[in-house]
């Protein structure tokens, strides 16, 4: 069954700016997937459609949650479907206490009084924040923040789980621990959209990558996607720095047909390698590696304009 | 940053175990008793027992001082124009007129109504630490929840204050920003309207914000009403308290009917 389902969605601010044109794609239940695009491509805007809080007149029936159309007048029957974590916590986190916050959605559900306790309690275990019920939201670090608006979401138990930009702003180790929860919510079956720019963690965490500019430009497995770096570079994109590496290796005549997309891909990729040439890897420096090798680190490089139109030489 | 009421909310005392459903509503009801007499000697023995209130709560009058003198400096003003404006036609002794002020001795018995002004001020602001002062706000907020005040006004109170540090942490980080950039504050109009246009700026981003946390709220099927879970329970203390804070209020209104202690009759 589609989890979600666009069809043809087109959305403008009230200023009359286009945010999204003609939007459409298809997202089974269990799929992991990743919503890439530039600033201003209209990705949130796309997540507040999927529960209803932004609709448009234009596009009426345009998106199908488990196969039903979204009504934007029972959006507040929508969180049993759909979770939608907000990009700034601070927006999340609205109670006085965080197990307010987290008993917040189950309450508007009706579930009842032990039932909410329970979830309150599983929820926050889940996000590794065991035991945080009566802190005040205010006062968490900026990661801890980030799990507790998840954890928000999660004791809801939707099907589906949208999270705007979950990695963005966090460091090394928070950062980690928030894929590792994402990576346990897929594990778990769980429908996850996921809104990102940290493409070194798309490829730990999605199956799947659509590339939105106000309308999708791109749509495939993950490795498609990467593949075709014309398309992401004119949307302003990038492809992982594994990825980058190893074409830099190719011209250095490394024998790799399918370029790893992360860390643990690469150390597969070379024990291949190396067990095939016989615990060696040759590399060599030819007359054309240094053209090839240009090439490769040219590949990726966006334009620099800004210092171009600073009149610098 | 602004300071926070409920910072000794973490002590131990006879105030903090109460309930806070009822100490909210005896300490009100003390709070109203105290504004609504015209007393001053009942005045006083109001901000006696509010006195001891506080010296039962263990927070530091310290604490409350320094805030007190906000209030002080704001009622002030009473002793030196109640004096001069109340109208000596009463008994007709004049003692002094320059530039069409009078000084009468109806007015220098007015000094005693000034004072009764400013007691009852002091007086009810002094409660409030007692009263809020001794449990953690969110846990305030959960007993006006469960003192079934209007729904909307509970979830104003509760947003009022999640938000202020929000703003104020934003507001901070505003002027680090301008002074970065070399902004001192004077007394010109450079800096009264850079000033306003930062505070402008924060207020657009406040309603946008509130858009935000809107969305967030429907997102998570918020219909209107904002439930918590919290269980209060008041045991026999919790009403023996109830009773004699209530019952002192009482008594203070029937003892100002009963016209003992009137000093000044008509005042």
């Amino acid at each position: 069954m589609a989890a979600i389902r666009v069809h043809d969605l087109n959305y403008t601010y009230p200023d009359g700016t286009a945010a999204l044109r003609n939007v459409s794609f298809v997202i089974e239940e269990g799929e992991s997937v990743a919503l890439v695009g530039p600033n201003g491509a209209g990705k949130s805007t796309l997540l507040l459609h999927l529960n209803g809080i932004l609709h448009s007149t234009e596009s009426r029936e345009a998106v199908e949650i488990l196969s039903e159309t979204v009504d934007p007048k029972k959006v507040h029957k929508m969180p049993k479907k759909i979770g939608i974590v907000f990009q700034n916590p601070d927006d999340m986190l609205f109670m006085p206490l965080l197990g307010d916050d987290v008993a917040f959605g189950p309450i508007n559900l009706g579930v009842a009084k032990e039932e909410v306790k329970r979830r309150v309690k599983d929820s926050l275990d889940l996000v590794g924040l065991a035991g945080y019920e009566e802190r005040v939201s205010h006062h968490l670090s900026g990661g801890e923040k980030k799990r507790a608006a998840i954890a928000t979401v999660l004791s809801m138990e939707p099907e589906i789980i949208a999270l705007d930009e979950p990695t963005a702003n966090l460091d090394p180790k928070s950062r980690a621990e928030l894929i590792d929860i994402l990576r346990r919510l897929k594990g778990a079956g769980k429908t996850l959209i996921i809104i990102t720019h940290d493409v070194n963690a798309i490829p730990e965490l999605a199956d799947r990558v659509i590339v939105l500019d106000k309308t999708v430009v791109a749509d495939g497995t993950t490795r498609e996607v990467f593949s075709d770096t014309e398309t992401l570079l004119a949307a302003g994109l990038e492809v992982p720095t594994i990825m980058q590496f190893f074409e830099v290796l190719q011209a250095f005549g490394y024998p790799c047909d399918v370029l790893p997309l992360s860390v643990e891909g690469a150390a597969r990729n070379l024990t291949q390698t190396m067990e095939e040439g016989a615990g060696h890897i040759h590399l060599h420096l030819h007359e054309h590696t240094h053209r090839e090798v240009n090439s490769a680190l040219g590949k990726y490089r966006h334009h620099h304009r800004i210092a171009a139109d600073s009149g610098h030489p | 940053m602004i300071s926070e009421i409920d910072r000794y909310a973490g002590l131990s005392s006879p105030i903090h175990r109460w309930d806070p459903r009822l100490r909210i509503v005896s300490i009100l009801a003390l709070i109203f008793s105290v504004v609504l007499l015209y007393n001053l000697t009942l005045v006083t023995i109001g901000m006696i027992f509010s006195i001891i209130l506080v010296y039962l709560s263990k927070i530091p009058f310290s604490f409350v001082l320094d805030r007190l003198k906000l209030v002080f400096v704001l009622v002030l003003p009473f002793f030196l124009i109640i004096p001069f404006t109340t109208m000596g036609t009463d008994t007709g002794v004049e003692i002094a007129r320059f530039y069409g002020i009078t000084l009468s001795y109806r007015g220098i018995e007015a000094v005693g109504f000034a004072a009764m002004i400013v007691l009852k001020a002091l007086t009810s602001v002094m409660l409030i630490f007692p009263m809020i002062g001794t449990s953690r706000m969110d846990i305030t907020i959960k007993a006006l929840e469960g003192l079934h005040l209007p729904n909307k006004l509970v979830q104003m109170f509760a947003f009022t204050y999640r938000y202020i540090f929000v703003l104020d942490d934003e507001f901070v980080r505003t002027e680090r920003s301008l002074a970065s950039r070399g902004f001192k504050r004077r007394g010109d109009l450079y800096t009264l309207t850079t000033v306003s246009k930062a505070i402008a700026m924060l207020f657009v981003k406040s309603y946008e914000r509130a858009d935000r946390v809107f969305y967030a709220m429907r997102s998570k099927g918020y219909s209107g009403k904002v439930v918590t879970l919290h269980e209060f329970d008041s045991g026999r203390q919790d009403w023996i308290n109830a009773i004699a804070v209530f019952g002192f209020a009482v008594l203070l209104q029937v003892a100002a009917m009963s016209g003992a202690f009137s000093i000044y009759g008509g005042i």
